[in-house]
């Protein structure tokens, strides 16, 4: 399902983005083991990783995202950038196919068509699906595992050097559309995120530059 | 047992609508229903201020749940409920009827192409999810089209999904009262709880601490201003009391005395809620209020008693001698104020009531009860010898008179300034900072401030809606010319059936369509059969009969489209509210233009004050016919027209010559006025009554001025406090009470003929 980009791109920024807005007084979860710029600890888990990501991540970054969908022939391909401003702001700026922005805060969602100047808003709780992207992202974002898990099941796979987070939700109704998100990272960065529909589309969304 | 029954069964009640008249066709009874029930005035506005926008909105949403939880409320909006759900199966079924988006040429290849397009960039972006559902079966977005078109056009600022004023520094919430807004009694206690409940809200979180609340609204202002002008006028009512208390006390040295002077009076009010209450089942406060006022007069009549009493005369003697004139006194003014019984106004009607009784059970009081609790040597010892030789050099003025009320009534008809008050508001007005907050709670909220509507009658609701259809045009037309901001239109959610069914015959034939949607798609990677859907819809949407209002009633748009289109009495209404109307003479002027009977232009601010000014024109009818009562009642009662033309004329000028000095003084005359005048009246009689009564003694005529004089200083010294309220109201009263008492003792104390004493004159009154 293409709500899963949605998620993508929510997780992209914070895997992109994140880190550097990090100040020690905004991250929720201190564990003293983790400082930034430390080398990984012994022991590998997801909540070692996110803390990780959450001191790491940069504001912003370019994408390129392919989304394939059992109701078109071929691919769509869209390109822009991705930022994140704590402790809620997400935006997404799409540069092509159409020039768009797109703005979470909080629990609003504003749709700016640039060509013609039209925007919308949108109640995030009224759309499950888009809420659910949203509200774990800035969960990984903020290294909030805690908040995460109220919302995905989490699984970490590979070392160190390559990693894969799946997040497969909680909801069922959700889950009905969503089979899981991959976010793929080498290292302490974040290299590209897909969105797994169960309906056999999927989004990837790849991460082509990092830093501001 | 009258105070028993008066204590037990009394039903008081405030609320002001039932001084409404019912109406006599069915828009002045909507109106008079609107009044009372409408959304306008069982607004409330919140704010709430004190901190970040985060830690507001939090507060505006755990406010939100617990005022929906509590029965004061019918609606409680934060900004969130505003939204209305997107996936209703039986509005998207319909939507190639309702969208107004949906044209013969919706379904051409260029625009199949232009939407198409739109979905696909739509399918790029991150509400993706919400597209991809409809996609297969609405390519059009006609759907999306039809829900954007419901949504409040000048929809305020939100933060996290509620509303926040425009300067970010507050949470706005709008919220419906169940009560009535002119239910004050109702409207007080629910902002009692408003406020209890925000309390406690505050003390949940310590983050919350910094907030405060405030409120605005029409019931809100009235609630707040009844309890400003309770307030003043208890403290004022406080000084009156001392300030006659020590009149008294320093006349007669006797506390006793002090206190008998209330018993009449006391006695009066509960027989008069009595009355009242047998005959209506309720009384008005406003009744109970101007009632009391009216038999105010009942001070009078023990005062009267005790400056009578002498060693010669003792009590019941003293009684026996006043009594023909009391009588008299109020046997005409209780026909002159019988004149309200037949007013068709309930709040006049049961002033009349309250009046006449009050004022007879007072007077009996005084007569038969009041002698058995004072000691049979009880002697009063009047203080006020020196007054006497001013009043009786008064009648030397006799020539002045005239000229005063020439000059009083020049300068009524001479003024430039309107002389009665036509706006009801004024009467209790709004401090400028409550106004300001008010304003920007409205603004904040796009909340319209619906003073002006249009109502359109038609037999049948299919009628109403299409004439309301019919109107679209101009109110766009009159919303471009910038006469207003915008309108709201049941139309607007439901289109007549014959609209549906004309969108529905001009849907295009299936070969058409494939077609068209064939040739369009060339340019787009769909996969080929993904609209089939679509294509069925178009021919579902053939067959489905038209929407009616019945079918979508439980929805937020069937709530909706009941508030505004609605059947009274077997005629269908559709309201129109218009918002923010900037050039109303030139809107009413082009609605009149429009030429359309069954149209109606309704300034809600006007036709209230339409009601109050036909209460004041029943209320100068009643003070004219309530005088021609009393002067025939009179001319009978005293056998001899020149002792009635003493006795009126003098009350005919105070009441002449106040007006004007209210005039001068920057009032303008209001109900207020009016029912006061009624008060004057009945003292100003009693003045001229007891002055041209005949006198057994020059020791008895000293008496009587004497005791006329302490009559007129104690209503001055009661009424003359509240001229110096700060509200107009009080003011209002006050002023013309006080100076109508005053005047009417000097005028009649100049047209009195001492004649001496003449034994002659004994068997008379």
């Amino acid at each position: 399902m293409n709500s899963l980009e949605v998620v993508v791109w929510v997780l992209g920024i914070l895997v992109v983005g994140g880190g550097i807005s990090f100040g020690g007084e905004e991250k929720p979860i201190s564990l003293p083991l983790v400082k930034t710029g430390q080398p990984w600890e012994k022991e590998w888990n997801s909540q070692v990783l996110l803390q990780h990501l959450s001191h790491t991540l940069p504001q912003q970054a370019q994408y390129e995202e392919t989304h394939v969908s059992t109701i078109l022939t071929m691919p769509i391909v869209s390109t822009g950038t991705l930022s994140f401003i704590p402790p809620s702001r997400l935006e997404k700026h799409v540069f092509s196919p159409r020039e768009e922005r797109y703005i979470i805060e909080g629990d609003s969602l504003l749709w700016e068509e640039m060509a013609t100047g039209q925007t919308r808003e949108l109640f995030l709780p009224d759309f499950p699906l888009l809420q659910t992207f949203v509200e774990g992202f800035r969960a990984v974002f903020a290294g909030d595992l805690v908040t995460l898990r109220t919302w995905f099941a989490i699984e970490l796979t590979g070392d160190q050097k390559v990693w894969t987070l799946k997040l497969t939700p909680i909801d069922e109704d959700i889950r009905e559309f969503v089979d899981a998100l991959h976010f793929v990272g080498q290292g302490e960065r974040i290299t590209g995120i897909e969105i797994r529909e169960i309906s056999g589309d999927y989004s990837h969304i790849k991460i082509l530059t990092e830093g501001m | 047992m009258t105070i028993w029954f008066t204590l037990n069964q009394t039903r008081i009640e405030t609320e002001l609508s039932l001084l409404l008249p019912p109406g006599d066709t069915p828009i002045e009874r909507l109106l008079v229903n609107q009044i009372r029930y409408g959304p306008t005035s069982r607004l409330i506005l919140l704010g709430i201020q004190g901190d970040t926008l985060e830690v507001l909105t939090q507060a505006s949403r755990e406010l939100t749940i617990r005022m929906q939880k509590n029965q004061d409320f019918s609606q409680v909006n934060n900004g969130s409920q505003q939204r209305i759900p997107p996936q209703q199966s039986l509005f998207f079924q319909y939507r190639l009827l309702l969208s107004p988006s949906i044209s013969p040429s919706s379904f051409t290849t260029p625009a199949l192409q232009n939407e198409l397009a739109n979905r696909l960039y739509e399918l790029a972006s991150p509400i993706a999810p919400l597209v991809k559902k409809y996609l297969p079966s609405d390519p059009i977005g006609a759907f999306t089209k039809l829900h954007a078109a419901w949504v409040p056009s000048r929809s305020p600022r939100t933060h996290q999904g509620v509303w926040v004023s425009s300067d970010g520094q507050m949470a706005l919430l709008a919220a419906q009262t169940n009560a009535p807004g002119l239910d004050l009694d109702a409207q007080e206690k629910i902002q009692g709880r408003l406020q209890e409940e925000f309390r406690q809200l505050v003390e949940t979180n310590k983050k919350f601490h910094t907030l405060q609340l405030s409120t605005t609204g029409p019931a809100v202002f009235a609630v707040q201003a009844r309890a400003d002008i309770k307030n003043e006028a208890q403290w004022l009512s406080v000084g009156a009391i001392l300030c006659i208390t020590l009149f008294i006390y320093s006349l007669y040295r006797s506390w006793r005395v002090f206190l008998l002077c209330f018993l009449p009076l006391l006695s009066g009010v509960l027989a008069g809620i009595t009355s009242v209450t047998l005959l209506d089942g309720y009384i008005h406060g406003v009744t109970l209020a101007f009632g009391v006022t009216l038999i105010g007069v009942a001070v009078d009549y023990p005062l009267h008693v005790f400056t009578h009493v002498t060693a010669s005369q003792p009590v019941r003697t003293a009684i026996k001698g006043i009594w023909p004139t009391m009588r008299l006194g109020v046997i005409t003014t209780g026909i002159g104020y019988s004149a309200l019984f037949f007013s068709g106004f309930p709040g006049l009607n049961q002033l009349g009531v309250f009046a006449i009784v009050g004022l007879s059970t007072s007077a009996l009081v005084t007569r038969w009860v009041l002698p058995e609790f004072l000691p049979s040597h009880y002697q009063a010892k009047p203080a006020l010898d020196r007054i006497v030789p001013f009043v009786l050099w008064l009648p030397k003025l006799k020539a002045v008179l005239p000229v005063f009320v020439l000059i009083s009534v020049g300068l009524l008809i001479g003024s430039e300034l309107p002389i009665w008050e036509h706006d009801l508001a004024s009467l209790s007005p709004l401090p400028p900072e409550k106004r300001n907050l008010d304003q920007t709670l409205r603004h904040g909220l796009g909340a319209p401030d619906v003073r002006d509507m249009l109502i359109i009658e038609a037999e049948t609701e299919e009628l109403a809606l299409r004439k309301s259809e019919e109107l679209v045009p101009a109110l766009n037309h009159f919303v471009d010319e910038g006469m207003l901001q915008g309108y709201d239109l049941a139309a607007r959610y439901l289109p007549s059936q014959k609209t549906q069914l004309e969108r529905q015959s001009a849907l295009p034939e299936l070969p058409q369509v494939r077609t068209a949607l064939n040739e369009a798609m060339t340019s787009f990677p769909f996969k080929p059969d993904l609209f089939e859907h679509f294509i069925q819809d178009i021919e579902l949407a053939k067959t489905l009969e038209p929407l009616t209002s019945s079918r979508i009633r439980q929805t937020a748009i069937g709530v909706k489209i009941e508030s505004l289109l609605f059947q009274r009495e077997n005629i269908w209404m559709a309201l129109v509210p218009l918002q923010n109307v900037m050039a109303r003479e030139q809107l009413k002027k082009g609605v009149k233009d429009l030429k359309n009977r069954n149209l109606h232009y309704l300034d809600m601010k006007e036709e209230s004050n339409r009601i109050v000014i036909d209460y004041q024109h029943e209320m100068i009818q009643l003070l004219v016919w309530g005088g021609v009562l009393i002067a025939l009642s009179l001319g009978i009662g005293l056998r001899s027209f020149q002792r009635s033309f003493r006795v009126i004329f003098p009350v005919i000028c105070s009441v002449i010559v106040v007006a004007a000095l209210l005039h001068v003084l920057g009032q303008r005359l209001s109900l207020f006025h009016l029912a006061s005048f009624l008060l004057v009246i009945g003292i100003g009689l009693d003045y001229g009554l007891f002055f041209n009564r005949n006198h057994y003694t020059l020791e008895e005529r000293n008496r009587t001025i004497q005791a006329l004089v302490i009559c007129s200083l104690t209503t001055v010294l009661a009424f003359g406090l509240l001229a110096f309220s700060q509200f107009p109201v009080l003011r209002a009263i006050g002023t013309t009470v006080a100076a109508g008492a005053l005047l009417s003792l000097l005028f009649s104390a100049t047209f009195v003929v001492h004649d001496g004493i003449n034994s002659s004159h004994l068997s008379d009154v």
